[in-house]
């Protein structure tokens, strides 16, 4: 029918998992906001403008005096030793009281989420997940064959009592885990309260239920009073993974997982097949970036400008999306959710959007049960005040094109 | 010294990967082949840079708007450097699925039955109260298509008029008019043509998409796509299409090349559209019907270059 058509000669060969993986129209499409004129509030970008090349310098030569060998020669599997105690002081600062030995150092938490998937999910095993969920959770534990029990959130996170009546009703069906990302969460921009934090740590001592709380954004609250994470609670159900890639940099790709031995040894047996150990020079570079305090002074630069992009957003979005739509109020992260008229169809708008120079996110590729169509992830992190400003005004012009539409076409109803 | 060539590509037309990867294959072959190559990634510096590099050939690795709409042809017109491809006129008839359809209707060449409907006549006009007329008109399923858009993004079959609504918008957020088509059931193939004044057709590629319908995900996803090259069809037929597919070339003057997509059913080929700048990707199309008619990809990227400066 028209240009571009991908063979492949290499079907017949694929595994049945690789057939699992999500892949779609929506992906091409965002090779188009990597253009310097499209304001993307598609990626999930930090902004690391901030970090001073002098200090990066610093580390760097640091790194170097230590010694070569050690900087470009494998690693231990599980990580280096004065990189885990280094992470011991940054979950600290959330009040996790975590050791060494029971931190599996990985590349990026995605890989993680990657490893949890394979070590726990078997084709049609239950896991519960957050609806919306973080993508690359989704991305991560689909190709196992999971069956997804979604839980909707609400303002104050995953609603317990309903996670509660979903495993009543779903009697012999156990899940093998629960994924939580109870702070600022990617995308939908809420924080799970402490109320339900305590809640969901006793329905999992009462049910012997696993949780995976992921906390890639605890430390940037930029304003009000956070909980404590789920793992400074009670760890004893929980498998925490943490990440630098917002508080230093996504490019040294270091994030590590603290939980229970055994499970962290079952990983660490999986990671060896995955990638032997994560990069050394990277690891130095953090432990040497953390021992010298500077994640402190980054973080602490990050707030005031994160808060402000936010403000600059929520600001915009009132005064240019329509009637009808309702948005999150984050007090940390990067994100914010929006849900638009419940006639709108975020993805197919797309195109429209792009085609007028500004992107995000179309909210159905966060879940797993198809729901999300007339909602979508907005990134405040990355475009500064005056963009998000620009931005915000032509998406909003773009939903009123697209209301006017399905109004002239009577579908404005439902 | 070989003739300096300047291939441009990407650019912020929704088909931008994929023109990437045409672009970079291009400039490869060229680079192998001892040509002093540029390679631009399309943006507001384009102009400058052609003025200050005065390269003395364009390769036009574009696709969709902007590269396959006789947009850039006609800024490359006024700067004069010669370029790969056919120009602005057969350019801006080939990415209007409208005017192209028009012309192959008035000149005998047999295409699918349509209508079309803009976001104007929608919004301002009551358009919608004629889709149930239209719809009765073309017989179940219709395709909607937008008119000005490559890679089958945005287009749907629809089966029941219920549906009819919400493919409009999602056609409509990729062109501001839509073609409403009869969905003819048959052979997809498509014939490259390739030459100057004695343009040659070569063989037919058949599609066979195993969902039944050539979409974004057929075309994209794994293991979706087989293909036969040259298509599987009686001699006869094969050259009915190679003759339709010349046609359609000269009557929308086309020059050195394009790709006519057809389908076919009951050995009589329609012509669905006609492209300017197919993909030449690994696993494109026009690089696929090349490498059957003896020329490997070099070849075929120096083939393409000889003609635009002839």
């Amino acid at each position: 029918m028209s240009p571009e058509i991908i063979f492949d000669p290499y079907t017949s060969l694929y595994s049945e998992a690789s057939g699992l993986m999500r892949s779609s129209a929506v992906r091409d499409l965002m090779s188009v906001i990597g253009r310097a004129d499209v304001i993307s509030f598609g990626g999930g970008l930090p902004f690391i403008g901030g970090l001073p090349p002098e200090d990066i310098r610093g580390v760097m030569s640091s790194v170097l005096e230590k010694g070569l060998n050690e900087a470009f020669q494998y690693g231990e599997t599980e990580g280096r030793e004065e990189l885990k105690s280094a992470l011991v002081e940054v979950m600290a600062e959330e009040g996790v009281r975590a050791n060494p030995e029971h931190i599996l150092v990985t590349t990026g938490s995605q890989q993680a989420l990657d490893l949890l998937g394979r070590i726990f999910i078997d084709r049609g095993d239950t896991i519960a997940l957050e609806g919306p969920s973080y993508l690359g959770a989704l991305t991560a534990f689909v190709p196992n064959g999971p069956d997804i029990l979604t839980v909707h959130l609400d303002q104050e996170g995953m609603p317990v009592d309903v996670l509660e009546q979903e495993l009543d009703r779903r009697k012999g069906a156990k899940p093998k885990f629960i994924y939580v990302v109870p702070n600022f969460h990617n995308p939908a921009g809420v924080t799970m309260t402490k109320e339900r934090r305590v809640r969901l740590l006793a329905l999992a001592e009462a049910r012997d239920l696993l949780i995976i709380e992921d906390n890639p954004y605890g430390l940037l609250r930029f304003e009000g009073e956070g909980a404590p994470p789920l793992a400074a609670i009670d760890s004893k159900h929980v498998v925490y993974l943490g990440t630098l890639s917002k508080i230093v940099s996504p490019g040294i790709r270091t994030g590590w997982v603290f939980g229970p031995a055994p499970i962290i040894d079952r990983l660490a047996t999986l990671k060896q097949s995955a990638d032997l150990c994560s990069s050394s020079l990277n690891q130095m570079f953090a432990e040497e970036y953390i021992r010298q305090g500077l994640w402190h002074k980054n973080i602490e630069n990050l707030k005031p400008i994160y808060r402000s992009r936010r403000d600059a957003m929520l600001r915009a979005l009132e005064k240019n999306f329509p009637e009808g739509s309702r948005w999150t109020s984050p007090q940390g992260g990067l994100f914010i959710w929006v849900t638009l008229p419940a006639f709108l169809d975020t993805e197919k708008m797309l195109p429209l959007a792009i085609n007028q120079k500004v992107a995000y996110v179309p909210g159905t590729a966060f879940y797993a049960d198809g729901s999300g169509a007339n909602q979508m992830r907005l990134n405040f992190s990355y475009a500064d005040e005056d963009l998000i400003a620009e931005g915000i005004k032509r998406l909003g012009k773009v939903i009123r094109k697209e209301i006017e539409l399905y109004h002239s076409l009577g579908l404005d109803k439902g | 010294m070989k003739p300096k060539i300047a291939v441009l590509m990407g650019g912020r037309s929704l088909e931008r990967s994929v023109s990437l990867k045409s672009g970079r294959r291009v400039a490869r072959a060229l680079k192998e082949r001892d040509y002093p190559v540029l390679e631009l990634d399309v943006d507001e510096s384009l102009v400058p840079t052609l003025m200050s590099e005065k390269p003395d050939l364009v390769f036009i690795s574009l696709h969709g708007k902007g590269g396959e709409d006789g947009t850039v042809q006609e800024l490359l017109e006024i700067l004069g450097i010669p370029y790969t491809g056919p120009g602005p006129l057969p350019s801006i008839i080939g990415f209007n699925k409208v005017l192209s359809k028009e012309l192959f209707l008035a000149n005998g060449i047999p295409t699918p039955r349509y209508y079309t409907v803009s976001s104007s006549t929608l919004e301002e006009m009551g358009a919608s109260n004629l889709l149930p007329v239209a719809w009765e008109k073309l017989g179940s399923p219709v395709v909607v298509k937008p008119a000005a858009q490559g890679s089958a993004l945005g287009v749907k079959i629809v089966e029941e008029l219920a549906g009819l609504g919400t493919a409009l918008i999602e056609a409509l957020a990729y062109d501001d008019r839509v073609v409403m088509e009869e969905f003819i059931s048959g052979t997809e193939i498509a014939v490259s043509v390739i030459g100057d004044d004695q343009p040659e057709a070569l063989p037919a590629v058949e599609v066979v998409p195993e969902s039944g319908f050539f979409d974004f995900d057929a075309r994209y996803t794994v293991g979706k796509t087989e293909y036969f090259v040259p298509a599987r069809l009686s001699d006869k037929v094969a050259a009915e299409a190679s003759r339709l597919a010349l046609e359609a070339h000269r009557l929308l003057r086309c020059k050195d090349l394009s790709r006519v997509d057809m389908i076919i059913r009951d050995d009589q080929p329609y012509v669905l559209e006609l492209n300017i700048s197919p993909g030449m990707t690994e696993t494109s199309l026009l690089p696929l019907a090349a490498e059957a008619a003896g020329m490997d990809f070099s070849d075929l990227v120096e083939r393409l270059v000889g003609l635009a400066l002839s």
